[in-house]
């Protein structure tokens, strides 16, 4: 009688075992088979030759990521997908920990409709939504510069998605999520980013994408989602964080060709307004089904007026070679030159490099 | 027969062929079957859809289970070359990255057609293709009809 007297009933509802309960039931009925839980293992090893110019070369064996990927159908309309990577860490003693790069919960409500509660890869570019931790999946050995200071890599929240709507297999990504200063646990700002992305398909070899990414940091500090490195810890203030991307894929029976551009605007009170922008061209000539000779472009141009992250300019051109072994395994060959310097359009070049790279990205 | 009869012949011979070759069929000598999807036929077009994971569920509301043969079989070779337009290995290779970009649920790779049979019919929303050189019996739930 007492339990029933102090009863509330939003307290009941909104227990999280009973929410459990409902979604894993809700529409139920899946058969042993149909929730096929699967894992896969995604990583790599590299060797690198590095010719700095001021330091002497440097000739090293290194141990990539190494990606565990699951994914299982809970019920008819949910299903959840996991991606944990170890990873170097110089932090801890053996030097490597996990990090959970992807935690979703899936569920498809109507037709080609779904929404995503978790953690996911911000959805700003092609790239970002795509190839996420598996170097098996990158046309290059490594992610456009822009990754490391101004892509919001990761996004905790709700995002609603759209896919394949039309004849023109029409996509729309809209995100509601933790702010790019927060962690995996806590977010101390109230509002929340939010980012539309819209893409079109109109073949299977075409994809044409445009998103738009924006956050009120009110102290400037770097948190668990952004690929800004520690960011500036010299400026604590507040940022109006913009990004506009555009992506353009083509992949061809032998020509393959991918453009990411973005945009980055920010607004501090001390310094106004800093405008960053950065291209990425990757252009590769497939042949013999399994080969690929590649070119790549890779530009940054940071404001001097930068606060949100530490300015860097890159330029970054590259060549290479991809084999492809099967369903198992890419080996990538790649020598380029890297131009790089924080000063605003390399007035004053601070360093210039030629690395020469292999990479062995496997998956089973 | 003049000259000008001869090129018209010709002419209309050639025109035949291109049209018969642009709306021959392309799903010819291929099984599909299917469990609780919500529809009895499909058109060619509609088929390679869902084959592409391009729908998430059907109109029966069960989601879209795709079961394709794994082998590196004549029969795989043929299956994933009419459905997808490319070999065994890209088809496996474009799941693996449908499934990695959590786009869509992964598909079932079966070892034979008695597999698949079985797998589609413990599976609501399931469907696959595959020769039936055999001459296997499908059960008639499971029975779906591919139209132009």
């Amino acid at each position: 009688m007492i339990y029933f007297k102090n009863f509330r009933l939003n307290t009941w509802l909104l227990n999280p075992f009973w929410m459990i309960v409902f979604l894993l039931y809700n529409p139920i009925q899946v058969s042993s088979q149909q929730r096929n839980t699967q894992l896969k293992v995604y990583g790599h090893f590299q060797y690198n030759y590095d010719d700095l110019q001021d330091k002497g070369a440097d000739s090293y064996f290194s141990l990539g990521e190494q990606d565990f990927f699951v994914t299982s159908n809970l019920t008819d309309h949910l299903s959840f997908l996991g991606e944990t990577v170890v990873k170097y860490d110089n932090s801890t003693s053996s030097k490597f920990a996990p990090s959970i790069e992807r935690a979703q919960i899936k569920y498809d409500y109507f037709k080609n409709h779904s929404i995503i509660i978790g953690k996911m890869h911000t959805p700003v570019n092609y790239w970002n939504d795509n190839f996420h931790h598996g170097r098996y999946w990158y046309p290059t050995i490594d992610r456009p510069s822009s990754f490391s200071y101004l892509i919001p890599l990761h996004s905790l929240g709700i995002r609603f998605q759209g896919q394949n709507l039309g004849k023109l297999r029409f996509g729309y990504d809209f995100c509601a999520t933790n702010s790019i200063a927060s962690t995996d646990i806590f977010d101390s700002a109230l509002n929340k980013a939010l980012m539309l992305a819209t893409h079109i398909k109109p073949t299977d070899e075409i994809y044409v994408g445009l998103s738009y990414y924006n956050d009120y940091l009110n102290s400037n500090q770097p948190g668990a989602h952004t690929g800004h490195g520690n960011g500036n810890p010299n400026y604590k203030g507040s940022i109006n964080y913009e990004l506009v991307c555009m992506s353009f894929k083509y992949s061809g029976k032998h020509l393959e060709f991918l453009s990411e551009s973005s945009y980055n605007h920010n607004t501090s009170d001390s310094l106004g307004n800093a405008e960053n922008y950065s291209q990425f061209n990757y252009i590769g000539w497939r042949f013999k089904e399994k080969n690929v000779a590649y070119g790549l472009f890779d530009f940054m141009d940071m404001s001097e007026k930068e606060l949100h992250t530490t300015p860097v300019n890159i330029i970054k051109t590259g060549i290479g070679f991809k084999h492809e072994v099967g369903t198992v395994c890419t080996v990538k060959f790649q020598i380029e030159r890297l131009e790089s310097g924080d000063d605003h359009l390399f007035h004053n070049h601070n360093s210039t490099r030629y690395d020469a790279r292999f990479q062995l990205a496997y998956v089973f | 027969m003049s000259f000008r009869s001869n090129i018209a012949l010709l002419a209309v011979g050639l025109l035949l062929q291109l049209s018969l070759r642009l709306h021959g069929q392309k799903l010819t000598g291929i099984t599909v079957i299917g469990n609780n999807l919500g529809l009895k036929s499909m058109s060619e077009q509609q088929t390679i859809d869902y084959f592409k994971a391009r729908n998430n569920l059907w109109p029966s509301n069960k989601p879209v289970l795709v079961c394709l043969p794994a082998t590196q079989s004549a029969e795989a070779v043929e299956v994933c070359s009419k459905l997808y337009g490319k070999t065994v290995t890209e088809v496996q290779k474009f799941w693996l990255a449908e499934v990695f970009k959590g786009r869509s649920r992964s598909p079932h790779f079966a070892e034979s057609d008695e597999e698949m049979i079985e797998f589609v019919r413990k599976n609501p929303g399931a469907i696959a293709a595959f020769i039936n050189e055999r001459g296997l019996a499908i059960p008639q739930e499971l029975q779906l009809q591919i139209v132009n």
